[in-house]
């Protein structure tokens, strides 16, 4: 009955496992270097940004919610520390102040939404454009460079070998599973995402909740533009438009529901990791990065297909496994 | 008065998983008349409306003629096809399209939409109709009677000879109603018939030929509105019977634990007081809209007053959200399971720990999977859900089962005070009487019930008190066992008269 139970809730899974070995084994044939530990490493380096931005969206999706603003605030924060650097200011109080207005955005995108009742999709719409404003405007379009090199460990240092922001994706996603998985905030993000009216006359503070998922999503959005800041030791106003389709993709590639509900981090640390397999090897084999787009859409669109095709059939509440 | 019969059902029974909404029923439409349906809710009204518009197909069995010449829809088409029409009670229709193209819709020549057609047909519906009004305007912009006009000029459009009109006043004015009287007339001049459902006696009495009483998904009666007065229709529709074994009417009312002062709130309830003992069952009661769940809701801090006090053990307190309410061991069980009360994709053990997950954490805030599953297996066995499935989905569950897991999802809390809305809607007869005994076994254990219910046997059977409201205030207010019982439901149904 267990056995039954368990191949039942982990058919999501077995469909991103099998398109993650599928990519993984191509990635060993193409290439005799795929495997080097270099480059390994060096593909959690690019995929890292990433990562802790699409890992904070995976919270703000199950609950039913949507941050499209999260490219933009990427973007401000690494201005805003660029800026800080620049004239001087030192390290602790740069990430303070970085760190506060990502909170200050969260916070933003949380009251247009739980308190002033905007759909997600369109306060975020919003936000995204005014925090970009911002950035364009503190920057004035231009991308801050001489960025102090003590700046540069976040983006550059290895520890044992390991890149710093490695161990930052990692750190990230072990506590956001935690968070997701063992703690009652987490259960009621869940929840939240499934039916927010009977979460509400459970007793659940909902509007608390929601803050909660946005202003971790916007930090997140901060140290990933942190990162890139360091490791490029330039800051613009553009940095994380261009990751926004990318990681909610990534989401919905590692089974979150765009309704809400269900889902969970280790999906989405698998499916940001087939996309920069897909461009490593790609680069690896020297195939135009024009073409990598063709590729991760086409994995996207398979994937989610074959979810629900399976889905249809079984015709049952999809589960999340607890 | 009789007239050529145009429909007629007989022996329609249809039945659900666990329940028989219509069992034997009967209904002769004649041509050109104003047939009034009547009966309680959850008589079996909108199933008989469903099976006449196609929606559902009733058991086999069950026998529809048009014309004397036996039919079977099995789609809306088809009903629609033979000149059957059902208005709903929302309408139904596009407020973003002009009068014009929601009259047309449905319709096209060779796959392309014709707007000279499209304006003539609206024009001429219209026109049937006796009224004037602009079929280029937006229907948003028009009001809920003129839209309402809409829908029946859509429907007479489509050659009607059978109109439902599903609480067709609900939402109108006094004057508008007055327009709708009118413009039936003119339609049973034309000789269409229509088939009429509301829940206000003096309309009925007003505008139908005929009326045709369920109760319980029984057919009860078909007379001439002439033969009845509304204490005649009263009695039909009411009517006693007994349905569940009685159970003692013991009670274990005890001292004061709730008392609700004065409490209103603009447009939901007025000038509320009562109040509540320990091991008291009170019954809410009254037609649906009678304001009934708005006030209980105030309990919880869903619907918090805009004036009035209410006292706690004689202690005074303020409940503006649902956390302040669990506090002051509040609990409320809503009436819909589905979108209010269970999250349906998360397990049964998820669902019902819910409201007390922050009494099962650690210090750090990590959930206590171990108390989770001991305090769920509790109530499993306690409330005997089945299967006893704790990591089963709560969607996954009988309708009974569903809401026995809501009741356990309350009881967990340690209320002292439980409300519950509408306690056994839905649910098949056999969890019915468990969750009546339950409820029952709670009070004798001393907590406080405010139970909501539209079923008056279930008021009778379970409740010490009954509170009867209408429009947002309370009419009635009696002990079940020594009141007239008569009364109570002529009051809900009747109002102060």
């Amino acid at each position: 009955m267990i056995e039954k139970l368990k191949t039942k809730l982990t058919l999501n899974e077995i469909v991103l496992s099998g398109a993650f070995l599928f990519i993984f084994l191509i990635g060993i044939f193409s290439n005799e270097n795929f495997l080097s530990i270099r480059n390994i490493l060096s593909l959690f380096q690019q995929m890292s940004e990433m990562g802790i931005m699409a890992m904070g969206l995976t919270l703000v999706i199950i609950t039913g919610g949507m941050d499209l603003s999260s490219g933009t605030t990427m973007g401000l924060c690494a201005v805003v520390s660029g800026l800080c650097l620049t004239h001087g200011i030192g390290l602790a109080l740069t990430f303070a102040i970085s760190l506060s207005v990502a909170v200050l955005c969260g916070i933003l995108n949380g009251v247009l939404i739980a308190v002033v009742k905007i759909p997600p999709m369109i306060a975020t719409l919003g936000t995204q454009m005014f925090f970009n404003g911002i950035a364009l405007a503190l920057s004035q379009g231009n991308s801050i460079s001489g960025i102090p090199e003590k700046f540069y460990f976040l983006g550059q240092a290895k520890v044992a070998g390991v890149p710093l922001q490695m161990i930052l994706l990692f750190a990230f996603a072990a506590i956001l599973f935690i968070i997701l998985k063992k703690k009652v905030i987490g259960q009621q993000i869940y929840s939240i995402g499934n039916n927010s009216k009977a979460s509400l006359y459970s007793g659940i503070r909902t509007t608390r909740v929601i803050l909660f998922v946005y202003i971790v999503c916007s930090v997140l959005c901060c140290f990933a533009g942190n990162i890139q800041v360091s490791r490029v030791a330039t800051a613009r106003a553009d940095m994380g438009t261009s990751f926004l389709m990318i990681c909610i993709s990534a989401v919905v590639l590692g089974g979150t529901s765009i309704d809400g509900g269900n889902g969970g981090i280790t999906g989405t640390v698998v499916g940001i990791l087939i996309f920069a397999m897909i461009g490593n090897i790609m680069n690896l084999v020297g195939i135009s990065p024009f073409w990598q787009q063709l590729a991760t859409g086409s994995i996207l669109v398979l994937v989610v297909v074959f979810n629900k095709t399976i889905e249809m059939q079984k015709y049952k509440i999809k589960s999340r496994k607890v | 008065m009789s007239g050529k019969s145009f429909l007629k059902m007989e022996n329609v029974s249809m039945t659900f998983p666990g329940i028989k909404a219509l069992d034997d029923v009967r209904l002769e439409i004649f041509e050109g008349e104003v047939h009034a349906l009547m009966g309680e809710n959850g008589a079996g009204k909108s199933t008989l409306i469903k099976i006449i518009s196609g929606v559902q197909q009733p058991d086999e069995g069950s026998k529809i003629f048009l014309d004397n010449v036996e039919v079977r829809f099995s789609n809306v088409g088809d009903s629609i096809k033979h000149g059957i029409n059902a208005i709903q009670q929302d309408l139904s229709l596009f407020p973003n399209m002009s009068v014009a193209e929601n009259i047309y819709l449905g319709r096209s020549k060779n796959g392309r939409v014709d707007w000279k057609e499209c304006t003539r047909i609206a024009e001429e519906a219209i026109a049937v109709l006796g009224i004037s009004m602009n079929v280029q305007e937006q229907l948003g912009n028009l009001s809920m009677a003129k839209q309402q006009m809409v829908a029946i000029a859509r429907a007479i459009s489509f050659e009607s000879r059978l109109l439902i009109m599903d609480e067709p006043t609900a939402t109108l004015s006094f004057s508008e109603v007055k327009m709708l009287y009118s413009i039936i007339e003119k339609l049973k001049k034309q000789n269409i018939a229509i088939l009429f459902i509301s829940h206000k006696l003096n309309e009925v009495f007003k505008v139908s030929d005929r009326v045709t009483v369920l109760k319980d998904g029984k057919y009860v009666g078909c007379r001439n509105i002439a033969e009845l007065d509304e204490n005649k229709l009263v009695q039909m529709m009411v009517g006693r019977s007994v349905a569940y074994a009685s159970l003692n009417q013991v009670s274990y009312a005890g001292e004061k634990i709730l008392e609700v002062n004065d409490i209103s709130k603009k447009g939901n309830y007025k000038s509320i007081s009562f109040d509540l003992h320990k091991g008291e069952i009170l019954a809410f009661t009254g037609l649906v809209g009678a304001g009934r769940s708005e006030t209980v809701k105030a309990l919880f801090g869903l619907n918090p007053p805009d004036s009035g006090e209410i006292y706690l053990k004689g202690k005074k307190i303020e409940i503006k959200n649902v956390s302040q309410a669990i506090k002051n061991k509040i609990a409320f069980i809503p009436e819909n399971r589905h979108e209010e009360g269970l999250v349906l994709a998360m397990t049964m053990k998820d669902n019902i720990t819910l409201p007390i997950l922050k009494r099962l954490m650690t210090s750090l805030q990590f959930i206590n999977r171990r108390s989770v599953n001991e305090e769920t297996e509790n109530y499993v066995k306690k409330l005997n859900i089945k299967p006893p499935q704790i990591n089963k989905l709560a969607g996954n569950f009988s309708g009974g089962n569903q809401q026995k897991i809501a009741v356990a999802k309350w009881l967990i809390t340690d209320p002292e005070i439980l409300i519950i809305d509408e306690p056994t809607h839905g649910v098949d007869i056999a969890s019915k009487t468990e969750i009546h005994r339950l409820l029952k076994d709670l009070a004798k254990e001393g907590m406080a019930i405010i139970m909501v219910s539209s079923e008056w046997q279930e008021v009778f059977a379970l409740s010490d008190r009954v509170i009867v409201m209408r429009h947002g205030r309370i009419v009635h207010e009696d002990n079940t066992a020594t009141g007239d019982q008569n009364l109570m439901m002529e009051k809900a149904i009747l109002g102060g008269k």
